[in-house]
């Protein structure tokens, strides 16, 4: 079957043909035992699916609407920012503990301990050493 | 509509019985019989009430309603996406009914209803709209946001789809 004639029966549907594509299909129609066939079963399929849309929800529906809203006007401001904070904190917990379980995991199977700060700062220079270099200018860098 | 829009709650008690159908088709259509779908209703009403202050009335409101069921439902479609990253079976998968509580009627609406549930979000929206609903294409194309030469290919596109996901069906009713 022709694609181009396949396009035009869906797009006729819809009522986007030109006349000319309308003349068209209406005699490739006539002519075409299979294309025939393709409207009858789109025709189908359309009237199986605009049939199988969902009129509703569960039953009392209007009043669990009514009570969320409810539930929305005499909630505090307030105590919905404290659960809301208390929300995120829950996370940044997890993901906390989850970083930390990890770390701690590695360090047992390698059998060495790593920490945070021991991976940030270089282990060749200390405190003094960076304090040193940074507050005693000479002489000569000042002038 | 104007009772609600000052705030009388039982005139929006009224106003969601109104348009209960028209929002269930799209989110149940959209997500499949499941309990998420209820949740994502009552919060499409609750959007819609919140902004009531803001309504202008440019579209009608069964349009409004219409486009916050479709942006919650695609929203809840992304969440089902990255719980599957976690979880195997997840919630969006059809219930099954016992068998001698399945009428021919219900079968077949079963059928289809999981049928269009097998097509990505971007067609299965506009089946939803075009076939389920029966907005026009122009009304659909707003909707979406999209050209109305879009929604026509994909509304072709979908339509051929599920005509081979049915076919066997659909093979059926027509001898």
């Amino acid at each position: 079957m022709n694609n181009k004639l396949l396009e035009l029966l869906y797009r006729s549907f819809d009522g986007d043909l030109t006349q000319e594509e309308n003349n068209l299909l209406e005699k490739a129609l006539q002519e075409s035992f299979k294309l025939r066939e393709e409207m009858t079963k789109m025709i189908l399929l359309r009237t199986h699916v605009s049939g199988s849309a969902a009129k509703s929800f569960k039953p009392f529906f209007a009043e669990r609407v009514a009570n969320r809203m409810k539930e929305i006007a005499n909630s505090n401001p307030q105590q919905e920012f404290l659960g809301s904070l208390s929300y995120v904190f829950r996370r940044v917990a997890i993901g906390a503990a989850i970083v930390f379980t990890l770390l701690f995991s590695a360090n047992l199977i390698e059998g060495k301990f790593h920490s945070f700060e021991k991976n940030v700062t270089s282990s060749e220079m200390s405190l003094d050493d960076v304090l040193a270099t940074t507050f005693t200018p000479s002489l000569e860098d000042i002038l | 509509m104007s009772a609600s829009q000052s705030g009388d709650t039982n005139a929006f008690r009224e106003f969601v019985r109104r348009y209960e159908p028209r929002v269930a088709a799209t989110v149940i259509g959209m997500l499949g019989q499941c309990p998420e779908a209820d949740d994502v209703g009552q919060e499409t009403f609750i959007r819609f009430y919140k902004s009531l202050p803001n309504f202008r009335g440019d579209s009608s409101a069964a349009t409004y309603l219409t486009r916050i069921a479709i942006n919650l439902s695609l929203n809840e479609i992304k969440r089902r996406k990255r719980r599957r990253l976690f979880f195997v079976k997840s919630t969006d998968d059809v219930k099954d009914m016992p068998a001698e509580m399945i009428s021919d009627d219900d079968e077949m609406k079963g059928l289809v209803q999981r049928a269009i549930q097998k097509l990505e979000p971007k067609f299965r929206s506009v089946v939803v709209l075009r076939l389920m609903e029966g907005c026009s294409t122009r009304e659909t194309a707003k909707i979406l946001k999209l050209p109305e030469g879009t929604v026509l290919s994909r509304l072709a596109r979908a339509q051929q789809k599920l005509g081979k996901i049915l076919e066997p069906v659909l093979g059926d009713d027509y001898e």
